[in-house]
Parts: structure tokens; C-alpha cells; sequence
């Protein structure tokens, strides 16, 4: 071993995964705050758009759409773990293209009008929330293009895949801030 | 310990020299501040008492124990003694008990009263930068100078029109915020006459500083007459600059400031029905005479920078105004 | 073993001139020192600042300044000394200390090292540009809404606040990310947790607040800036907003902050008083304990800043009890440096006076806050010259001894010198002095009713003597400052020592050159206890022999 190198760590931990954990509780906490502002402000403002079933459709759809998603991703995860390298791409890139779909969902939810982010503050927090987990998706999603395209230049391996499997918890998270939103904007 | 309770008030006395003449609560003119205060002074000596402990006890170490020249011997190697670190962790935790349970009592005491002890409700609104006060029962409005009987129990309401400000007179109470959007309560009372320092507490802007509070507190009867006079509407112009003036008044000053005692309507500026009742303006920092009137209303920014009032007055409009103004007593 | 050392020591690098490899380092002890001097020059700003104001309130109705431009420089003052000086200096003193301290090479992310220390300085200046593009933020370091909504504060400063503030919000964020793994994955061999240095403990603390305590701050300041650009109304409540929204979130954020300050400080001061009495940290675990319980229960009392605001009695009462706790776990760090000097051998070099000085003058912040968590007592004090009393006592007589005495430590280890002594003293003694000047008739001001923040005041409510007293003694706390620089270049220009060791030390940053080579340590050192280096020159009285 190289004498400058720094040694290999004392614990047992991926310093990446590690990271990524400290990186996700500290967004729990940014979202757990603007869920408290939501909380605190919808008391106060008049709801302009009463959430009728009509307006659940696409959300729900979304909430489908991000659950078959998370269960591409973990496929891709286990397929590398045995080294299926050709069945982590197509896992892959089903994860990416329905993270594309919601996305596309989304922007037509945040157009279709009714609502504007300077209606009320109750606007302004829907849209603040959907908007910053709308960014979560869409580095999730640049995370997972990445890996797809290491993965095309065959970067990982059975020993080796360390991305790919941040690259999954955190889409992992990224659903899960979705389930907690969508209950919250929408259910309550 | 009894001694140490009177004598620290008094060390403190000294020390704010000229405490006479400083708004402080520890120079209480109610129960409430009177309350605050004798909370203030036994955690004071609580507070004393650990800090002289901790000074000496850190002077003597480093005076006994400093390493002296050529002794080259290692000191004895202590690691720690569970005994007294408990010892010194459960002693705060009963300190605190005691806090709370001074805090609570305390609480108490200042507690408002019951509704039905009230003497005079008390609508306070927060503007940047002065204080509207609005006597509910009595129908009359005033700025920046507040009157109240002596030994009344007054029920506040406070609102803000803007910013959040803090309504403060230290010798008759703590403060409390005057939030927009949510309307406190507080309460007031006072135990002896005279004239009270207040001032917003809570950075509003440029012009903070500026947003004083005179609280005048009156014997009953000078308050009743006090009264008597602000129910009065505002009185007729006479001669031809006063009428001059008057028409100014109404055109110009009268979307911002009423001349109506009993105005429901919160306007911009101060009501200024009985404007000469008053002994300062432009939120309790400037006397009013004429020489000062007269130098606001040929230009009011250099007196309180950013306020909202702008006018270009003639020196010919400004004797006019201040013929009539001269009348709102 | 021998043989590799060899090769090591001809390939440490040339002491590199030339500006570019600074700018381009990933190396922590050059971050280190980039964070220390880019802070240290914020610090000269925020002192001018402060000056400014001290020489603007000497006299009632002052007009040096007029009240914007008051607003501006107060504003300014406490935003650059909490988020542009002792935070970086923290992490300037992390960044070089904590690999050196627990025995390894680097930090876990030396690139995002240097893209944290490089977001940091990018914040600051951006936040200082506001006063060439119309306007420094002139709403206060705790920016209250809705004041600073577009409506009451219409210029760019607190546009230029807020994206600053984003800016080293990001660059902490990433900097603490940084330094927890750093802390949990690169230890030396038997560095477990419990023999971990204080200082190593405090900032790993101190790192855990600023990654859980920020996004509130984030989503605070975030929500303010889509008011004023996107017209949203989340702090208006003229449109279903809250005014109190803010101070929530700020607050949560604000609290941890100030453990986040005072926590480095806690740590250097635990280094400094055992090595300087010649004895082990009385009750390490107590104290360890203690930073950990400091930090959970810092998320807990948010409130108590806001005591005036209107909140139910039942509420107010949770948060003073809660707010009393803190002084437990504070109580035992006192106690336990107090009794670390018990009969030690105590030498009185610089770095142990500005350690002595921070426990008596903490001391003193920690007991005038006891009056600011009784409810009815805050009722009086808070928002005047009381609290401005007390915070400086904490964050001046606090976390800034406790930097002073880290810079006049370790400035050997970083220098190959140490700073002048006599030059030194006089720093301490006249900061020492100045300080009290300043800060102590504050208390009284606030007994005497007198509000923070104004930029003006009436004569004859006895304020005057102590203002003008307060003034001198900012010019004495100027005067020792510029004896520190004097001193430092001074210092820098003495020929190099290279002492490894100078005041024998107990941790393992003092087991290797004075300035350590790029690789820190030819061979990873490996631990048995929590000082390694007592351990080595006092093998009969090794502390394993205890610990195990």
C-alpha cells in the first residue's frame, strides 16, 4: 500500500452510503420544516381549489407511477449484486423513464391553472413542496442517467457498484418524501 | 440571606445612578413591574452566589496550583471522582426545580386580572413608527401619549398594521409583541402618578428608535377631565388664517390623519383631533410647540428620516396650518 | 518501515509559492488556513462595525450615522461575526486540527473540502456586494418577517441576505457532512469514540446541529425569497400568511446555532486547560456527555426567544423549564475545567490565559441567560442592551477566548513558531479588559430600559456614562487586536522553531513536524487511550494502564 494513501477505514461502513444517509436526514429535516409551515398556513388561508376526485387523478396516477418505479430500481440493485450487468441497464433505464413520466405529470399539474404560487399562501407552499421535491426527482433522476451511462461503459461489477446502490436509496427517498406529500397536499 | 436580599437591590441602586430618572423596572411603578422585579433580584442572588463561588474557587486554583519555577514533578493524575460530578450535575437540576417554581409563582402574580375588573379597554395598534391608542368604551383615539388613571386595570388588545413591534413600559410592564395578524393581550396598571418612558422594543425598521411610548398616569378626576376633553369635536376656525388653515387641514392632512375624536376608521397617520393636548409628536420624541410644529411641517425628513409624511408646504400654507392647528387643544 | 520513510520525506512537497496552488488545494490544512485568514479578515470588518456603532451611540443623539445606514452596519456587524467569522473559524481550526487529531491523512472529501471553503468566501463577499449595488440588509441578523418582506424593506440588501445566507447554509452543510465522516471513518487505529480528543468530540457536535438545525434556516429563508420575487405570501397576512412563521423556523434553526458557535470553543478549551495544567480532562465522559446533551437539547428551546410574542402560558412555561436544563450539562463542563486545574501544574502561557478567560467569562453569559428563561424577567429583558449583554459574553467572552486561545496553541503546529508571549499577554489583558468594558454596563443599560437596535436615544435616562463607557472599551478591544496582528506578522517573521511539541501536548497532532508534511503522518499512529502522547513520555503512568 501506497504509505500516503490514507488507510482504509476502521469501520465496516461505506463512507458513500454513509454520506448519503447523513445528506438525506438533513433534507428530512428541510422537508419536515416546510411540512410544518404547510401545516401552520393552511389554517389560516382559504384553500382556493377544493380537491375534488377529479384533480386525485393525476396525482395518484403519480403515486403509482413512482412505486413501480421503486420497484425497477431495487431490481436493478439486485441484478448487479449477481452481476447481471445487461439487466441493471434495462432496470435502469425503466427507473429513469418513469421518473420522466412523473415528472411530465407534474408539470402538467403545476399548468392546468386553478392555482398560482401567489394565491394565498396556500398556493405558495403547494407549490413550494411540490416543487422542491419536483428538484429531488430530478436529481434523482440525473444520479440514475449517470449510472446508466457508467454502466454502459461497464464501470460496475459484482464487487464494485457502490453508485448503484446510493443511486437507489436515494430515488428510494425521493418516493417516499412523494407518499408523505401527496398524503399531506392532498388527502388531508 | 435576608440581608442579601435587600442589600443587592440597593448595590444595584448604586450602580444605576440616576436610576430616578431611568425607565427601569427596578424602579416599579406597579405591581406587575414590582412583581418582575423582585424575581429579577433573588435570581440575581442566586446567580451571584454561584458566580462569586466559581471566581474564587478559579482564583484560588490558579493562584495555589500555578507551576512554580524549577519544580520539574508531574502533578498527581486525576481522572475523575463519580461522586462529585454527581453531586455537581444534581445540584443545577434542583436549582432549576426552584427556578421553575419561581417562575410559575411569578406568573402568577402578573396574571391579568378577570374581565370583569376591567376599568378601561385599551385597543393598541402598532404603526411604523408610532403607537395609536384607541379607548374602546370611550370613544376617543390618541398617538404616542397614553392616559391612564391611577390605580386602573387596563385591558389591552394589541394589533400591528404592518410590522411586528413590541409594546413596552418598563416601569408598569413587561413587554409584549404587537403581531400582525394576531391579536395579544396584556394588561396595565399603575400605583403612582406621573410620567412613564415606553418605547417599541421590537426592530420595525429605519425608524425604530423613534417609536416612543409617554404614558401619563392622572388622579382620576384629571383623567375624567382629561377625557372630557379629547370627546370634545375639534373646534371652529375663527379668523382668516385659522380658516385658511382649516380648508388645508381637510384637503390635504385628512386622508391621513383624522380630525375626529371618536374615528372608528385606522388611519395612516396619528389622529389629530386634539393634536395640543398632547406634549410630543411624531412618536413621543420631539416636544410640541410651535417652533417644532413649524420645522416638521416645512420638512419632516430631517427630523425622522423615511417617515411617511412628504409635504412641500409654502411658508404661507405652514402659518395657516399651524394657526389652525394651534386650536386642537 | 524506515526505508519508505525515506522516500516519503524527499517527496514532501516543496513549500510551494504561487497563489495558484492554493486556490486549487484539496490538501485540509491549507483549507484550514484559508478558512482562518478569510475569516480573520471578516472579523476586522465586523470589528469596524462594531466600532461604528460603539462611536455612533457614545453620544445621545448622535448623527454619525444616519439610521439607515445604522441599520445596515448593525445588521452587517451580527450576520459577519455569527456566519462569516466564528463559524469559518471553527471549521478553519476543524478542517487543519481533526485529521491531525485523530491520526489521518486527510479529510474524508478533501474536493468538497475545498468546495465548501470556497462556497463559504463566495457567500460572504456576494453578501458585502450589497453595499455597492444600493444597500447592505438592514433588518437584523434574525431579519424578522414580515419587515423584510419587499413591502417594508423595498432595496436588494436583504435579497443579497438571503442568497448569501443560502450560500453559507450550503457550504456549513457540506463542510459538517464532511467532518462526521471524516470523525467516523478515518480514526486511527484505537481511536475508538471514547478516547476521542474534546475538541474532536465538540466539533463532531457541533457538525450534527449544523446539518439537522440549517434546512430550517433554508426553509425559512427560502420562503422569504419567494415572497419578495415570486409574490407568494407565506410571511403576509393580509393573505392567509404568519408572521410568526419565521421566528419558528428561525428560531429552530437559531438556537442550535449558538451551540453551534460555542461548542468548538467548549473544545479547545478542553485541550487547552489539561495540557496546560498537566493533567487529564476531569470526568471526560461527564463532558463528553454533556456536548451531546447540550446539542439535543438546543433543538428544544427555540421558543424562549420568543417569550413577548403571545404564546400560551402552559407553552412558555415548557420551554423556560426546558430552557433551565441546559444550564445542567453547562454546569458540568465548568465544574470539570475548574477541577482539571485542581492541583494540576498550572503554566500561564497565552493559550491557557485566553482558556481561563473563556471559563470566566462564559461564567458569566451562562448566568444573566438564567434571567432570560424566566418568563416574567424575559418579559422585561429580552430585546434590550441585557441580551446583547449576555450574547456577547457568550459568543466575546466565550467562543472568541476559546478561538484566541486555539490560535495562540496552535499556531506552532501550523507555523513552526510560536506567537511572541509578552505581545501576547498584553492581547489578553487589554481584550480581557475591553471586553468587560463593553459588555458589562450592557447589563445594566438593559436593567435601565434601554432597546437594542436604535440608532439614537434621549439624554437624561442615565444612559449616557455607560454608553460612553462602552465606547473606550471597544477601543481597548481594538487596541489588543491590533497587538494580535502586530504580533503575528511579528511572529511569522521570527526564524522557524519547527518545535514538534512545543507545550507538551497530549494528542497526536503534536506527534508529527511543526508545520506537519502534506501526508500528515509518515506512519498512522495507533492509539491506546485518550492521550496517546502522555502515554509515550510517561510510559509508568500511561493512561491505558487507568482507562483499560
Amino acid at each position: 500500500m501506497n504509505i500516503l494513501m490514507q488507510p482504509r477505514s476502521i469501520n465496516r461502513l461505506s463512507t458513500g452510503s454513509l454520506a448519503l444517509f447523513i445528506i438525506l436526514a438533513s433534507e428530512s429535516i428541510f422537508f419536515a420544516t416546510m411540512l410544518v409551515a404547510y401545516i401552520s398556513l393552511r389554517d389560516q388561508a382559504i384553500l382556493p381549489v377544493e380537491h375534488t376526485l377529479r384533480r386525485l387523478i393525476i396525482p395518484l396516477a403519480n403515486t403509482l407511477i413512482l412505486f413501480v418505479s421503486t420497484f425497477f430500481a431495487w431490481r436493478a440493485t439486485s441484478s448487479i449484486r449477481r452481476g447481471k450487468t445487461s439487466t441493471l441497464k434495462s432496470y435502469l433505464l425503466f427507473t429513469v423513464l418513469l421518473g420522466f413520466i412523473f415528472i411530465a405529470g407534474q408539470i402538467y399539474e403545476f399548468s392546468r391553472g386553478g392555482m398560482h404560487i401567489n394565491d394565498q399562501s396556500y398556493g405558495g407552499i403547494f407549490f413550494t413542496l411540490l416543487g422542491f421535491h419536483g428538484l429531488h426527482v430530478l436529481a434523482g433522476l440525473v444520479f440514475l442517467i449517470i449510472n446508466l451511462l457508467r454502466a454502459q461503459l461497464g464501470d460496475f461489477s459484482v464487487t464494485h457498484h457502490d453508485a448503484i446502490v446510493l443511486g437507489t436509496w436515494f430515488w428510494y427517498y425521493v418516493v417516499a418524501v412523494w407518499l408523505v406529500l401527496f398524503g399531506a397536499l392532498y388527502l388531508i | 440571606m435576608r440581608i442579601l436580599h435587600k442589600c443587592a437591590p440597593f448595590a444595584l441602586g448604586i450602580i444605576l445612578s440616576g436610576c430616578g430618572t431611568s425607565p427601569s423596572f427596578l424602579n416599579p411603578a406597579s405591581s406587575i413591574a414590582e412583581h418582575e422585579a423582585k424575581l429579577y433580584n433573588n435570581i440575581l442572588i442566586m446567580a451571584l452566589v454561584v458566580f462569586v463561588f466559581v471566581e474564587i474557587c478559579l482564583i484560588w486554583v490558579l493562584i495555589r496550583d500555578r507551576k512554580l519555577k524549577g519544580d520539574d514533578t508531574l502533578p498527581q493524575q486525576i481522572y475523575g471522582n463519580t461522586k462529585l460530578e454527581i453531586t455537581w450535575t444534581a445540584i443545577p437540576v434542583l436549582v432549576a426545580v426552584v427556578l421553575f417554581a419561581m417562575t410559575v409563582q411569578t406568573m402568577k402574580s402578573v396574571a391579568a386580572p378577570a374581565a370583569s375588573a376591567t376599568d378601561i379597554n385599551l385597543h393598541v395598534i402598532g404603526h411604523r413608527w408610532w403607537w395609536e391608542f384607541d379607548y374602546t368604551d370611550l370613544r376617543i383615539k390618541t398617538a404616542n401619549e397614553l392616559h391612564i388613571p391611577v390605580g386602573a386595570t387596563v385591558q389591552i388588545t394589541l394589533d400591528s398594521v404592518d410590522v411586528i413591534h413590541s409594546f413596552w413600559v418598563p416601569q408598569l410592564s413587561g413587554k409584549t409583541d404587537v403581531v400582525p395578524g394576531q391579536t395579544n393581550r396584556m394588561w396595565l396598571t399603575a400605583d403612582q402618578t406621573g410620567n412613564f418612558f415606553g418605547q417599541c422594543a421590537e426592530f420595525c425598521g429605519t425608524e425604530h428608535a423613534m417609536m416612543r411610548i409617554n404614558v401619563v398616569v392622572d388622579s382620576q378626576d384629571r383623567f375624567d377631565a382629561w377625557v372630557a376633553n379629547q370627546q370634545k369635536p375639534v373646534p371652529q376656525p375663527q379668523t382668516e388664517d385659522e380658516q385658511a388653515g382649516y380648508k388645508l387641514v381637510s384637503t390635504l392632512c385628512a386622508s391621513c390623519h383624522s380630525l375626529n375624536p371618536g374615528e372608528t376608521e385606522t388611519k395612516v397617520g396619528p389622529n389629530i383631533a386634539h393634536l395640543f393636548s398632547r406634549s410630543t409628536f411624531a412618536g413621543a420624541t420631539y416636544d410640541l410647540n410651535e417652533e417644532n410644529l413649524r420645522s416638521w411641517l416645512h420638512d419632516t425628513q430631517p427630523m425622522k428620516p423615511e417617515n411617511d409624511m412628504n409635504l412641500k408646504l409654502t411658508p404661507q400654507e405652514i402659518d395657516e396650518l399651524v394657526a389652525y392647528l394651534l386650536l386642537l387643544k | 518501515m524506515t526505508a519508505q520513510t525515506d522516500i516519503v520525506v524527499k517527496r514532501r512537497a516543496p513549500v510551494v509559492g504561487g497563489l495558484i496552488s492554493w486556490l486549487l488545494t484539496v490538501d485540509h490544512k491549507r483549507i484550514g488556513i484559508l478558512y482562518l485568514l478569510s475569516a480573520s479578515l471578516f472579523f476586522l470588518v465586523g470589528g469596524l462595525e462594531a466600532l461604528l456603532i460603539r462611536i455612533q451611540l457614545a453620544r445621545p443623539e448622535n448623527t454619525f450615522l444616519s439610521p439607515d445606514t445604522y441599520n445596515q452596519v448593525f445588521t452587517m456587524h451580527g450576520t459577519t461575526m455569527i456566519f462569516l467569522v466564528v463559524m469559518p473559524l471553527a471549521a478553519g481550526f476543524g478542517n487543519y486540527m481533526v485529521p491531525l487529531m485523530i491520526g489521518a491523512r486527510d479529510m474524508a472529501f478533501p474536493k468538497l473540502n475545498a468546495l465548501s471553503f470556497w462556497t463559504f468566501l463566495f457567500g460572504g463577499l456576494f453578501m458585502y456586494s450589497s453595499f455597492v449595488f444600493g444597500g447592505a440588509p438592514n433588518f437584523g441578523w434574525f431579519s424578522y418577517a414580515p419587515g423584510t418582506e419587499k413591502l417594508y424593506s423595498p432595496t436588494h440588501g436583504m435579497d443579497f441576505w438571503i442568497l448569501g445566507i443560502l450560500m453559507l447554509g450550503l457550504a456549513t452543510t457540506i463542510g459538517s457532512l464532511n467532518f462526521i465522516v471524516t470523525i467516523i471513518q478515518l480514526r486511527a487505529p484505537g481511536l475508538s469514540l471514547t478516547r476521542l480528543p474534546l475538541f474532536v468530540w465538540t466539533m463532531t457536535v457541533t457538525s450534527f446541529l449544523a446539518v439537522f438545525s440549517l434546512p430550517s434556516l433554508t426553509t425559512a429563508v427560502l420562503l422569504l425569497f419567494l415572497d419578495r420575487q415570486l409574490g407568494a405570501h407565506f410571511y403576509n397576512v393580509v393573505q392567509g400568511g404568519s408572521a410568526l412563521l419565521w421566528q419558528h423556523l428561525f428560531w429552530f434553526f437559531g438556537h442550535p446555532e449558538v451551540y453551534i458557535l460555542i461548542l468548538p470553543a467548549m473544545g479547545i478549551v478542553s485541550e487547552v486547560i489539561p495540557v496546560f495544567s498537566g493533567k487529564p480532562l476531569f470526568g471526560y465522559p461527564a463532558v463528553v456527555f454533556s456536548a451531546i446533551a447540550i446539542g439535543f437539547l438546543g433543538f428544544t428551546v427555540w421558543a424562549h426567544h420568543m417569550f413577548a410574542t403571545g404564546m400560551p402560558s402552559t407553552t412558555l412555561l415548557f420551554f423556560a423549564a426546558d430552557s433551565f436544563l441546559i444550564g445542567v450539562p453547562t454546569g458540568v463542563k465548568i465544574f470539570a475545567w475548574l477541577a482539571t486545574m485542581w492541583k494540576g501544574k498550572l503554566r500561564f502561557a497565552t493559550p491557557m490565559l485566553f482558556a481561563i478567560g473563556f471559563v470566566a467569562m462564559f461564567l458569566i453569559g451562562g448566568l444573566d441567560g438564567i434571567h432570560l428563561a424566566v418568563v416574567p424577567v424575559d418579559w422585561q429583558l429580552t430585546d434590550t442592551y441585557y441580551v446583547v449583554s449576555h450574547l456577547h459574553y457568550v459568543l466575546f467572552g466565550g467562543a472568541l477566548f476559546g478561538i484566541f486561545s486555539g490560535v495562540y496553541y496552535w499556531f506552532p503546529k501550523m507555523t513552526g513558531r510560536r506567537l511572541q508571549e509578552g505581545l501576547g499577554k498584553w492581547h489578553f489583558w487589554l481584550m480581557f479588559i475591553g471586553m468587560n468594558l463593553v459588555f458589562m454596563p450592557m447589563h445594566i443599560l438593559g436593567l435601565q430600559g434601554m432597546p437594542r437596535r436604535i440608532y439614537t436615544y434621549g439624554a437624561g435616562r442615565g444612559w449616557e456614562v455607560w454608553n460612553f463607557v462602552e465606547t473606550i472599551g471597544a477601543f481597548i478591544i481594538a487596541t489588543s487586536i491590533m497587538i494580535f496582528i502586530v504580533n503575528f506578522f511579528a511572529s511569522l517573521r521570527m526564524a522557524a522553531t519547527n518545535e514538534e511539541d512545543p507545550w507538551d501536548g497530549f494528542t497526536l497532532e503534536w506527534k508529527t513536524a511543526s508545520p506537519p508534511p502534506v501526508y500528515n503522518f509518515a506512519e498512522i499512529p495507533s492509539v491506546r487511550s485518550r492521550r496517546p502522547l502522555w502515554d509515550e513520555k510517561h510510559p509508568e503512568l500511561a493512561d491505558w494502564r487507568v482507562e483499560e
